[in-house]
């Protein structure tokens, strides 16, 4: 295997993995501290691209766009944990599945009217275009962007949960909400504020998603089911597991589908390990959950121990 | 300072509380006696606003905490140690008491580094995991997660329970000192001579409701309310 091609394909893998995390750190706190299962995390996401694009067309300007699509992105989250997310927290789990599933429906109609059924393009700024050459290989500067900015989120994010106050009300709140409150802490308010971080990081891996691929409708509900297999790998409400869950996930499915194909064409004919090998690439991350759930049905790092 | 009047409360449609009234003035300790089952830890959890009262009214510091989150009235001045301590497993010493430090109300009050030299055996074990700490230290920390808080009526609901007896004299001792700094106290516990000699009145509860209140030396002037009462 040419050392430059893997160098390629883990880069790509770190990138998905980083991608995946600002996701799954937002799903797996509402998740594992309120017990929420929000399936309309992905419209945050696909919000964050849409926003993103809107406000670059009409500034200009990439960095304050960003800035500005994840304080909106935010601000809908905050309104979606007040209207919808708050009523159902003592709820069963199938009523927070339902109402958010028709979050989901609302959110894609939502779009469809305000930007028309049609992908729209992010282009990423200038100097994040072109390439880079890492180890002698040219390599695109919008994702080593997108991989840096993901790490310093995860940094940002441990800082946030381990070292200040409110990580630590985070933190009792997951433990037990009940004595948290009994001691003069809002934990209502605090579970508001982590819905609201959770939407602005899926907005931000939306917004990084959107200068790779096409922002479209929909494009929150195919990654939302990997972010699941994410945050139950990891340990449902444990961000460490969630960074370890979405790099593992993120590059075996890159692997997966760079080397697949190679590998099985040493024992079969190159056509049938072609087709084979993109069919168990496509399986490789559900073989990696379940062996993990074999081996430890309660995800690599839990939160609690 | 806390009152309430005819209180009523309970779980689903079981009813726990048939009508408590109760008062503590500012400074005074008071205690609840009676069996298992008959509606202490019940009413402390309804003057918290963990439960919620279906009838009567509970007055704190001049105001109505009826129906109020309990975070509110914790903030208003009361300082919960809950029963089973409910220490939190994943937060360090040290945090657990960042968490839910208040400035005091005036004056010289509780930060962390003053309940720390009120429980040394706490400081040592400052940078440790909840869950790593002993059932003693556990009660010590829930006590001085209370204090920080800067109460002015701490609660103590089984305090001292499945402690061992030196562990125990270490938190009477605490409580001692709290009684001396003129803090008002609602005290459950087990262990009733420790009681009366700590506390200036005492409330029994039977079935959710007030059967006998009246001073220590009023209680032991009347034998036969332990045999009735509390099953000693």
């Amino acid at each position: 295997m040419d050392p430059s091609l893997l160098l390629e394909q883990t880069l790509n893998g770190l990138q998905l993995g980083v991608m995946l995390f600002l996701l799954a750190a937002g799903l797996t706190l509402v998740f594992g501290i309120m017990d929420f299962i929000n399936l309309a995390h992905g419209s945050f996401y696909m919000l964050g691209a849409y926003l993103t694009a809107w406000l670059v067309g009409w500034s200009e300007a990439f960095l304050p766009s960003l800035a500005g699509a994840l304080v909106l992105t935010a601000l809908v989250g905050l309104l979606v944990e007040r209207l919808v997310a708050r009523r159902l927290y003592a709820a069963d789990h199938l009523y927070q599945v339902l109402a958010t599933f028709g979050l989901i429906l609302f959110f894609n109609e939502l779009i469809r009217l305000l930007f028309g059924p049609q992908p729209i393009f992010l282009e990423p700024p200038a100097w994040l275009a072109g390439q880079l050459e890492i180890a002698g290989a040219p390599y695109p500067r919008i994702r080593i962007a997108i991989v840096l900015a993901g790490l310093m989120s995860g940094l940002l994010l441990w800082w946030l949960i381990g070292r200040t106050r409110l990580g630590m009300w985070i933190r009792a709140g997951a433990d037990d909400r009940e004595t948290i409150a009994a001691l003069g802490v809002d934990i209502g308010l605090v579970f508001a504020l982590v819905f609201a971080l959770g939407a602005a990081l899926a907005a931000l891996a939306g917004a990084m998603a959107g200068t790779l691929v096409a922002v479209r409708i929909g494009m929150g509900e195919e990654i939302l089911i990997l972010t699941f297999v994410v945050i139950v790998i990891g340990g449902i409400g444990s961000v460490r597991g969630a960074l370890v869950g979405a790099l593992l996930v993120g590059l075996v499915d890159t692997y997966g589908r760079a080397l697949l194909p190679d590998v099985l064409a040493l024992v079969m004919e190159r056509s049938v390990a072609d087709a084979a090998g993109a069919a168990m690439a496509s399986m490789a991350i559900y073989l990696l959950m379940a062996v993990v759930l074999a081996l430890r049905p309660q995800g690599l790092l839990p939160a609690r121990g | 300072m806390l009152r309430l009047e005819a209180v009523e409360a309970g779980y689903g449609s079981s009813r726990v509380l048939c009508g408590v009234d109760l008062a503590i003035g500012p400074g005074e300790i008071i205690t609840l006696l009676g069996r298992n089952g008959m509606g202490k830890t019940t009413t402390v959890r309804t003057i918290l606003g963990l439960v919620r009262a279906r009838a009567g009214c509970i007055r704190f510091r001049g105001r109505d905490v009826t129906g109020a989150p309990p975070h509110r009235i914790a903030r208003l001045g009361i300082g919960l140690v809950p029963e089973g301590r409910r220490i939190f497993p994943n937060l360090t010493v040290l945090e657990q008491l960042i968490a839910v430090a208040r400035p005091p109300r005036e004056g010289r009050g509780w930060t962390v580094s003053r309940v720390l030299e009120l429980f040394p055996a706490l400081a040592e074990r400052r940078h440790q995991r909840g869950r790593t700490l002993s059932g003693g230290e556990q009660q010590m920390l829930a006590i001085a997660r209370a204090l920080v808080l800067n109460p002015v009526l701490l609660i103590l609901d089984e305090a001292t329970e499945g402690l061992a007896p030196l562990v125990r004299r270490e938190i009477w001792r605490a409580l001692a000192a709290l009684r001396r700094e003129g803090l008002a106290m609602l005290l459950i516990d087990k262990h009733l001579e420790r009681l009366l000699e700590l506390a200036d009145r005492h409330y029994v509860i039977e079935k959710g409701r007030i059967v006998w209140s009246g001073t220590g030396a009023a209680f032991r002037a009347e034998p036969g309310l332990r045999a009735r009462y509390l099953g000693v």
